[in-house]
């Protein structure tokens, strides 16, 4: 992933005793290596570049200053549960000045486009999505009550395991499987519900030989486009966890 | 969700489960055995899975610029605590000091109105008259004697004057400067005058104890906030 290297638990671990004691160029080496997902995360959560800004700026500002509070758990998960909280409490503040949701639009512009684009190496069956189609599907996130939002975009857009967003939405299992189960439920009525953008993908699904597994092996471009570094563990814990391939 | 009928075994959220894996292989048995047979099952699984494929294909957007926090930042905050940690304090001696004067004002007072015959003091504060009283007589009159005394125990602020009348008013700044002058009014016999100024530099007193006492409760409930 450009702009932002991996950093390993170990590493990780060192970096945040040394930024409880004060050594913001230690924390701030985190920032840089989360502060991709971290963005992204907002950026899916708002709907907006400013906003998504304001958010990341205010969870990195906000896990700096609790430092001291996390022990133990997951890097990933702690910042994506201050980040969470970020982007529910811009959320709330719209929900109070309703005017001020118009100011969140899809941003249209190139400059949201991908620094890696599904392409290359994402195989013959990859899927692509058209620049119309990422927009329409973002308007249709922001249409999700935000719990159910913060849920699905967890775990297929960061690509993380129930337990992890478990973690990071500090709820149950169960809650995150029912919330993860409705948002889908939504969308899935929000893509018939527009044939004209969305119809593409069905019939690409019915086409392509990966409908076997749950564990997001059916779309090649689903591993290229979100960086190795954050998902191969949400990944593989979720293969391993198959207890029986699915059906086509 | 809506079409599923009411004795229709598999849920849609174990459909969900499914398509992440997260079935135990009793369970991921029973809903393929199902799917096999139920077409709308089978659609609505399609379509999960042509939904979580679409949101893993959106595009990850990169952050536009690096968040790193910069100490500028980050500095402000242990500073707001700080100056939390100050008003309160200050409050705190403020109340507690108009709250002695009061206090003081209170006891001279009714040991006033018991030395003259008037009504009988209350039970809250005899003892502290009788335990005050060979003090604050002795003290007292030490000041009636002269007034150029009964002007050391005042703050700079307050004009030399032969016991003037004005300086009783300012008691909410000082107690102790405040005090021994209603008491020699008291002393030198003009009671009425003398009343006038207890009850007047009581209530001064109470007022500034009070208002005090409610800066100091504020202060210290912001300064928790910003801790």
């Amino acid at each position: 992933m450009s702009g932002g290297e991996a950093t390993a638990p170990v590493d990780e671990a060192d970096l945040m005793e040394r930024s409880r004691s004060g050594d913001l160029d230690a924390f701030n080496r985190i920032v840089v290596a989360y502060q991709h997902r971290v963005y992204n995360l907002c950026f899916r959560m708002l709907g907006s570049r400013q906003a998504a800004e304001d958010a990341t700026q205010d969870a990195f500002l906000a896990a700096y200053r609790s430092v001291d509070r996390m022990r133990g758990g997951k890097l990933q998960s702690w910042l994506f549960r201050i980040a969470s909280n970020s982007c529910i409490d811009e959320l709330r503040r719209r929900q109070r000045r309703p005017q001020l949701s118009l100011d969140a639009p899809v941003a249209a512009d190139d400059d949201d486009r991908p620094l890696d684009l599904p392409d290359t190496a994402a195989g013959p069956e990859a899927l692509t999505l058209s620049g119309e189609v990422c927009d329409a599907l973002q308007q249709e996130l922001l249409t999700l009550p935000a719990d159910q939002r913060l849920a699905v975009i967890l775990c297929d857009v960061e690509g993380l395991s129930y337990e992890e967003i478990a973690e990071s939405m500090r709820s149950s299992i169960g809650t995150v499987k029912s919330r993860i189960s409705r948002g889908r439920s939504r969308l899935r009525e929000a893509l018939k519900a527009r044939p004209e953008l969305f119809g593409d993908l069905i019939r690409h699904a019915d086409k392509s030989p990966g409908a076997t597994g749950g564990g997001g092996l059916q779309c090649s471009s689903g591993v290229a486009t979100i960086p190795s570094a954050k998902s191969s563990s949400a990944r593989t814990s979720t293969v391993s966890s198959m207890k029986r391939r699915p059906l086509a | 969700m809506f079409f599923w009928r009411r004795d229709h075994t598999i849920s849609e959220e174990q459909l969900s489960a499914y398509v992440d894996g997260q079935l135990d292989e009793a369970e991921a048995a029973r809903l393929e055995a199902h799917v096999e047979a139920c077409s709308p099952c089978r659609e609505a699984l399609a379509e999960l899975r042509i939904v979580r494929s679409t949101l893993r294909a959106l595009p990850q957007v990169a952050a536009p610029r690096s968040f790193a926090l910069r100490e500028a930042d980050v500095r402000p905050a242990p500073e707001v605590r700080v100056s939390g940690g100050r008003a309160p304090a200050l409050l705190g001696g403020l109340a507690s000091v108009a709250l002695v004067a009061f206090l003081t004002l209170v006891s001279v007072d009714v040991l006033n109105q018991g030395s003259s015959g008037g009504r009988a003091g209350d039970s809250l504060s005899a003892p502290s008259v009788s335990d005050d009283k060979a003090v604050t007589e002795g003290e007292f009159n030490a000041f009636d004697t002269t007034d150029g005394f009964g002007e050391v125990g005042r703050s700079g602020a307050q004009p030399p004057e032969s016991g003037g009348e004005e300086d009783a008013t300012d008691d909410g700044e000082l107690a102790e400067g405040a005090a021994p002058e209603a008491t020699t009014r008291a002393d030198v016999g003009e009671d009425d005058d003398s009343e006038t100024l207890l009850r007047a530099g009581e209530a001064a007193a109470a007022a500034v104890a009070l208002v005090a006492a409610g800066g100091f409760a504020f202060a210290w409930r912001r300064r928790r906030v910003n801790t």
